[in-house]
């Protein structure tokens, strides 16, 4: 009871701001993980923490990245609590990754999601920071609460698989689908969020 | 060193999700959180 709940922002334009990054987040939740109704209650949950913390907010910063560091934590520990792990459903993954959004898109967007899924997690959002949020390296480095030179790497390392997976037209249409390989998604995505993965900016691998 | 074609794709694949309308389940959260915190005078100034 020592201090006061004094609001750093005025409440009625925190929430105009908030509601403005909805359609960001839900984007971020949906590339994150790939399932529009979890991404959805990953973004409900995020507005709601925000919105409990919003005297931490700092008027003038990017409403974008402060909640998208909420996002991100709160996906983090919903995989940790395998939250989501007994609910994964194949039919409706597949039928997510391969429904054509409204119309056609010439450039395959459910390959493309397809393509980003295979990637381990801490790359994923890397590059869906970089490459789709238009954050700096340095942004992005901030919300994930890891070096400038760790998200380059990942960053790097996704586009390195990207190119390898789409210009060959090798898309690895199976390995959504395959249980399998879901299973080694999902416990890979485990170590990021036991800290492993953030705190292991090299794999050895490119 | 230009960008790969499916650098687009990627935005493309976060802007569509974007620009879709925002559900209504969100716009009724928003509209919540004035509520039980802010029995504010101003008549809800939502959207």
């Amino acid at each position: 009871m020592s201090s006061l709940p004094a609001p750093a922002a005025d409440p009625v334009e925190f929430k105009r701001e908030l509601t403005g990054v909805v359609p960001h987040l839900r984007a971020f939740a949906r590339g994150l993980c790939g399932r529009p109704d979890m991404a959805d209650d990953l973004v409900q949950e995020t507005l709601m923490k925000a919105w409990a913390a919003q005297e931490r907010f700092e008027p003038g910063t990017s409403m974008r990245a402060w909640t998208f560091v909420i996002l991100r934590n709160a996906y983090l520990t919903d995989m940790r609590r395998n939250r989501f792990r007994g609910e994964y459903d194949e039919n409706v993954a597949e039928r997510i990754l391969t429904a054509p959004a409204g119309q056609e898109e010439p450039i395959h967007l459910s390959d493309m999601h397809r393509a980003l899924l295979t990637l381990p997690p801490e790359r994923r959002e890397a590059l869906l920071l970089v490459g789709a949020g238009g954050f700096s390296y340095e942004e992005a480095a901030n919300i994930c609460g890891c070096a400038v030179g760790t998200i380059k790497s990942r960053v790097g390392r996704a586009r390195a698989a990207l190119n390898e997976m789409l210009a060959d037209g090798d898309i690895p249409k199976r390995s959504i689908d395959d249980d399998t390989a879901h299973r080694a998604i999902l416990e890979e995505l485990d170590d990021v969020a036991a800290g492993n993965g953030l705190a292991e900016p090299t794999n050895g691998r490119t | 060193m230009s960008q790969p074609q499916w650098a687009d794709s990627l935005r493309s694949l976060y802007d569509s999700v974007v620009d879709e309308p925002i559900p209504d389940t969100f716009k009724d959260l928003l509209a919540q959180f004035d509520e039980p915190k802010k029995a504010s005078s101003e008549n809800g100034g939502s959207e």
